[in-house]
């Protein structure tokens, strides 16, 4: 059973016992003010209807599972920090709500800290959260105000886009694009729009600087990461996440063991990997919010909720960064039976950020003029050396595909 | 000792004195009861005053206040952020805080570089003349609910510099400072110690409110 289907089965079921009745029920009570265009109740009857339901449904269960894991992410990437440098991390444990009780009650409040910080501190994004909504909004006197505004709705919405853009296997998809991976290419690519803007609204000269990084990092690195890409396209012979993974998992090397793309395409897994961790702007790359040279880089100028808002972004980013490079290079969900494909894939995504969070706390940043000789002079012709090498394997040596026995359909 | 300010000056607490914008100013006076000649600004606030006060007739404000107040201030207190600013020798306590020894981010600490994103700031060292318009401006740029911790001797009174000619007594002589911290210099427990009776101050005395003006 899909996702899909699933959600047909519930939208059938709340429109037949809920939605329609009430509309039936709002539109006997006032006749005059029914729609003209048709009534809701007998729309929602329709096939049209049901699906358009059920579609809403399904981006909302993924858009769910998606922040679920970015709060994962998140107090992943706080814990495993501290524990690399010898530390233990947040410790906000669940036994702290007994003070909210106390507090809800109006009962004596207790002072029992050592209880407080005792757990496992997943309390803590919640509370960062929640602070943040009570924080004040301050718009500095001279930023442009609209522009100021605009960045932070930009670049949050650009990113949830992303969550219901990559499917966690064939059956739990929220969205099947043909496109689907240059959709979510070109989602990834609009946030830098709202880090330039929001880095020139703020009228603050180290915003400016780190807006202006984040498009000079961009110009270097979509480049190689979309020639990179191209070699997977070539391999599969299309966008759609669903036929990279069936043609990886067909593709068989001796014993009937799938080989991933990762190994023929070694090059371009190692290029993509570097240019996806630049994409999402994470520690090696992370030019333009370099805390030790501008202070916060463009969010220098935001507080409370827009702070939080870019915060949760990044995170996001990274976890829809790692999600796109599990379907191209690491065989998406595909792995031994008892297993369910979701937590396949969930398990090879928690992977790589594992890798990324060891990365953020192992190795220093690189300066402007490292990144763009980086970009252009290495991994440009890099990737072009892989999509040579694809091109020769796919087209130029025909019993290639019969080694690999690629799909008949392409 | 010269006294620059005086220690509980009511005119230093927060929220006493409010700024006006000019958006404020222009709606000092909306045109009363016609709300199709207001502006989009306006309107805003004409929906809010309405929204306000029909919560106040109600009774709905006190309800809601009553179950967000110990929410938020839970958020509040529990999640700190401090501002990354060192002036002598007690920010390398700060850092010893920070480090593997006494890890300070158990509390859920976490050090931010830009003053927007802060809620606590520690005066940590003696401020000199030069410094104070400087850390004033970093206080009043911290966005509302915010804090102050004066960690140290020279933060409290000026300490060993209290007689000098450049050196302002105490930092509390032209901010608010809600946590004293003595030490000289101030030991990493006793900062986190500071930090929890932060955290009760906040629960005991400064709800955190919701519908507020």
């Amino acid at each position: 059973m899909s996702l899909f289907s699933f959600c047909k089965w519930m939208a059938e079921w709340t429109a037949q016992k809920m939605l329609i009745p009430i509309f039936e029920f709002q539109e006997g009570l006032f006749p005059p003010f029914t729609n003209p265009a048709g009534s809701i109740a007998d729309w929602l009857g329709t096939d049209g209807g049901i699906t358009t339901l059920a579609w809403l449904y399904a981006v909302n269960i993924a858009f769910a599972v998606g922040m679920t894991n970015l709060i994962l992410v998140i107090h992943l990437e706080r814990k495993i920090a501290a524990r690399i440098q010898d530390r233990r991390g947040p410790m906000l444990s669940f036994r702290s709500f007994r003070e909210l009780g106390e507090d809800l009650a109006g009962s004596a409040p207790s002072w029992k800290f050592k209880e407080n910080y005792a757990g496992i501190g997943i309390l803590q994004n919640l509370a960062d959260g929640i602070k943040a909504i009570a924080k004040e909004l301050i718009v500095p006197a001279k930023a442009d105000k609209f522009l100021f505004t605009m960045g932070p709705i930009i670049f949050i919405s650009s990113s949830v886009f992303l969550l219901v853009l990559f499917p966690l296997s064939d059956r739990f998809a929220a969205s099947s694009a043909p496109a689907g991976l240059m959709v979510i290419m070109a989602a990834f690519s609009i946030a830098p729009i709202g880090v330039l803007t929001s880095g020139w609204a703020s009228n603050n000269k180290y915003s400016m600087i780190g807006g202006m990084r984040s498009a000079a990092q961009l110009m270097s690195y979509e480049i190689p990461l979309l020639l990179s890409m191209a070699g997977v396209f070539l391999m599969a012979g299309s966008y759609d996440p669903v036929v990279i993974v069936e043609q990886q998992q067909a593709s068989s090397w001796f014993f009937g063991i799938p080989i991933w793309n990762f190994i023929p395409q070694f090059i371009g897994f190692i290029v993509f990997m570097i240019c996806i961790l630049a994409e999402v702007e994470r520690v090696p790359f992370d030019l333009p919010e370099a805390e030790a040279e501008l202070v916060e880089g463009w969010t220098t100028e935001y507080s409370g909720i827009r702070y939080m808002f870019f915060l949760m972004a990044e995170y996001i980013r990274g976890f829809a960064g790692a999600a796109v490079a599990t379907i191209l290079f690491l065989g998406g969900w595909a792995g031994p039976w008892p297993i369910p494909p979701e937590i396949w894939f969930l398990t090879k995504v928690y992977l790589i950020i594992i890798f990324w969070i060891f990365i953020r706390w192992s190795v220093p940043r690189i300066r402007t003029d490292q990144i763009l000789e980086l970009g252009w002079k290495k991994l440009l012709p890099l990737s072009l050396i892989n999509l040579l090498i694809v091109i020769f394997m796919v087209e130029i040596y025909p019993y290639f595909s019969e080694i690999v026995s690629l799909p008949e359909v392409f | 000792m010269s006294s620059k300010g005086v220690r509980g000056n009511p005119s230093l607490r927060r929220g006493v004195g409010s700024k006006t914008t000019d958006s404020e100013k222009i709606m000092e006076d909306p045109p009363a009861g016609d709300w199709l000649a207001l502006r989009s600004d306006q309107l805003l606030k004409w929906i809010d005053d309405a929204v306000y006060n029909a919560a106040e007739a109600t009774g709905m404000r006190e309800v809601v206040d009553r179950v967000t107040r110990p929410i938020f201030n839970y958020a509040q207190r529990f999640s700190p952020h401090p501002l990354h600013f060192g002036i002598m020798c007690c920010a390398i306590e700060m850092g010893q805080a920070s480090a593997p020894d006494h890890d300070i981010d158990r509390l859920g600490l976490v050090y931010r570089s830009s003053p927007r994103q802060c809620d606590i700031l520690i005066v940590n060292g003696p401020v000199c003349e030069k410094l104070r318009p400087k850390l004033k401006t970093l206080y009043e740029q911290m966005p509302e609910p915010k804090w102050v911790i004066a960690m140290g001797e020279c933060a409290i009174s000026g300490g060993p510099y209290w007689d000098s000619y450049s050196v302002v007594a105490g930092a509390d002589t032209f901010m608010p400072v809600d946590v004293y911290i003595p030490g000289c210099p101030v030991r990493p427990e006793a900062l986190m110690h500071g930090f929890l009776t932060l955290q009760k101050k906040i629960r005991e005395k400064e709800p955190g409110m919701f519908l507020r003006r």
